[in-house]
């Protein structure tokens, strides 16, 4: 019997402007996908697999990055999706939205128990871009399924409120052993804590993305619809998939290929269809 | 010597911050019966080295009218004092809820941008921003509901509750008219 294909909705929040490219980076992996207005409809949230909060700027930031969006009854719908399972990754400014809605980490669900604070950097301030190595360091996510610990991958960040901190002692040791530390920051070669510009904003132990216990909730700071093909990496980037970029100049059918972002577009596909569905492709 | 100067920022036009934080709270987060009113104020606390306390004043005054280090005068208003109170001109109904972050990152850059514009007497300076709230009912010493109002107005601890801070990282103090402040962290 032939499975249905994978359905995922973008919620366009005011203000996002990442929800095209991640449209399209879905789609690359062979999924289908809308982008759905976050007023609209309640009950069509429920026709898809999985969701994604995308980057940009909701609320123009205002009071604090995701503080306002993370107030919209949209967030409630998703919390009641995610509870049952489907998987909800917010990036950057959707990573902003799913720390003040207290859905990652989820330790005590709705309770908030992280911040997203404003970067710290030597003799910089603010908005901050820059490619990143990044190290798996959970493969039991819906960003990471198709993924294995310790891996190594490169990512782009941008954002100005992206460093991940908690006034509550011990939780940080309490995700990692959870496996819910899901990506760190680290050099080309996977090495653990760097310091900046490796590490981009000051992130308590260089920590990129935290999903739930049950890892189908992720909020993740980089953006990988910006890696999601090899053309879109630089080719001066360190590192395995610099190297790749390198190797591809000139091959237009090479430089299609998926880039690292599109292994997280993986991950999300596999996840549903592994997880949720089963390998029967029940629903 | 090092003097205090307390810098006061508030815009002169339409505060769309202030609006959005009003319209989250009221339709969003069901505070439509408790809160009439809201206004936003950036405080800066500026050690600066002077001779005197009008030396300290005369450095940010130069700060302020020559460069956009903390405030455009098109834009914004602004008062200099010595020190500021939270509970400082609020009328009868209205509390402050002045946030804090804890790392104070912007307040850093905020002393190296002087310096690199070759103001060198700032040597620290930290920010607060103070939302003005104006309640339905004055608020009242004796009032056992007042606090927990204010927790869930200002302090993000629960989703869906809590606007103005994110405890993990900043902090919360409410300030009330008749002159006391506490904090509004959990």
């Amino acid at each position: 019997m032939m499975e249905s294909r994978v359905r995922i909705a973008v919620i366009r929040f005011p203000g996002v402007n990442c929800e095209d490219e991640t449209k399209r980076a879905v789609e690359s992996q062979g999924m289908d996908c809308d982008i759905l207005m976050w007023n609209g409809p309640r009950e069509r949230l429920a026709e898809y697999d999985g969701y994604i909060l995308p980057g940009g700027f909701t609320y123009q930031d205002r009071v604090r990055a995701g503080a306002i969006a993370a107030k919209d009854r949209i967030v409630d719908c998703l919390f009641e999706e995610a509870q049952a399972g489907k998987p909800v990754i917010g990036i950057c400014n959707g990573a902003q939205i799913l720390i003040e809605s207290g859905m990652v980490p989820g330790m005590t669900p709705g309770k908030v128990e992280m911040g997203l604070a404003r970067n710290i950097m030597p003799d910089r301030d603010g908005y901050y871009t820059r490619w990143t190595h990044l190290r798996v360091e959970s493969d039991a996510s819906c960003v990471t399924w198709a993924m294995s610990s310790l891996d190594v991958t490169s990512i782009p960040t941008a954002h100005a409120e992206g460093r991940f901190v908690t006034i509550d002692e011990g939780l940080i040791d309490r995700l990692f052993e959870n496996g819910q530390v899901v990506m760190t920051y680290s050099g080309a070669k996977g090495e653990a804590e760097p310091a900046f510009p490796y590490n981009p904003n000051g992130s308590t132990r260089g920590i990129a993305a935290v999903s739930n216990s049950s890892g189908n909730v992720v909020a993740m700071m980089p953006h990988p619809e910006r890696a999601a093909w090899l053309s879109q990496v630089p080719e001066s980037l360190s590192g395995h998939w610099g190297a790749e970029r390198r190797g591809a100049a000139g091959s237009r059918r090479i430089l299609a290929e998926p880039g690292p972002g599109g292994e997280v577009f993986t991950s999300l596909r596999t996840f549903i269809v592994e997880r949720l569905r089963g390998r029967g492709g029940e629903a | 010597m090092i003097e205090r100067v307390v810098l006061t920022v508030a815009l002169k036009v339409t505060d769309n911050e202030t609006l959005s934080a009003l319209e989250a709270l009221r339709t969003k987060m069901g505070m439509a019966d408790s809160i009439v009113g809201l206004a936003r104020e950036v405080q800066w606390e500026l050690d600066v080295e002077a001779d005197s306390p009008e030396s300290a004043r005369c450095v940010i005054a130069e700060i302020v009218e020559r460069t956009n280090v903390f405030l455009n005068p098109n834009k914004h208003r602004s008062t200099l004092a010595s020190t500021a109170h939270g509970y400082d001109g609020l009328d009868d109904d209205e509390v402050a809820i002045l946030v804090t972050d804890r790392d104070g990152a912007e307040s850093a850059a905020a002393v190296a941008a002087a310096s690199r514009i070759g103001v060198m007497g700032l040597r620290k300076a930290s920010r607060r921003i103070r939302w003005r709230v104006r309640l339905a009912e004055a608020p009242s010493p004796g009032d056992p509901g007042l606090l927990p109002l204010l927790r869930r107005i200002g302090v993000s601890s629960d989703r869906g509750t809590g606007l103005f801070s994110n405890p993990h990282s900043q902090t919360a103090l409410v300030a009330f008219p008749w002159g006391d402040e506490k904090p509004l962290d959990a």
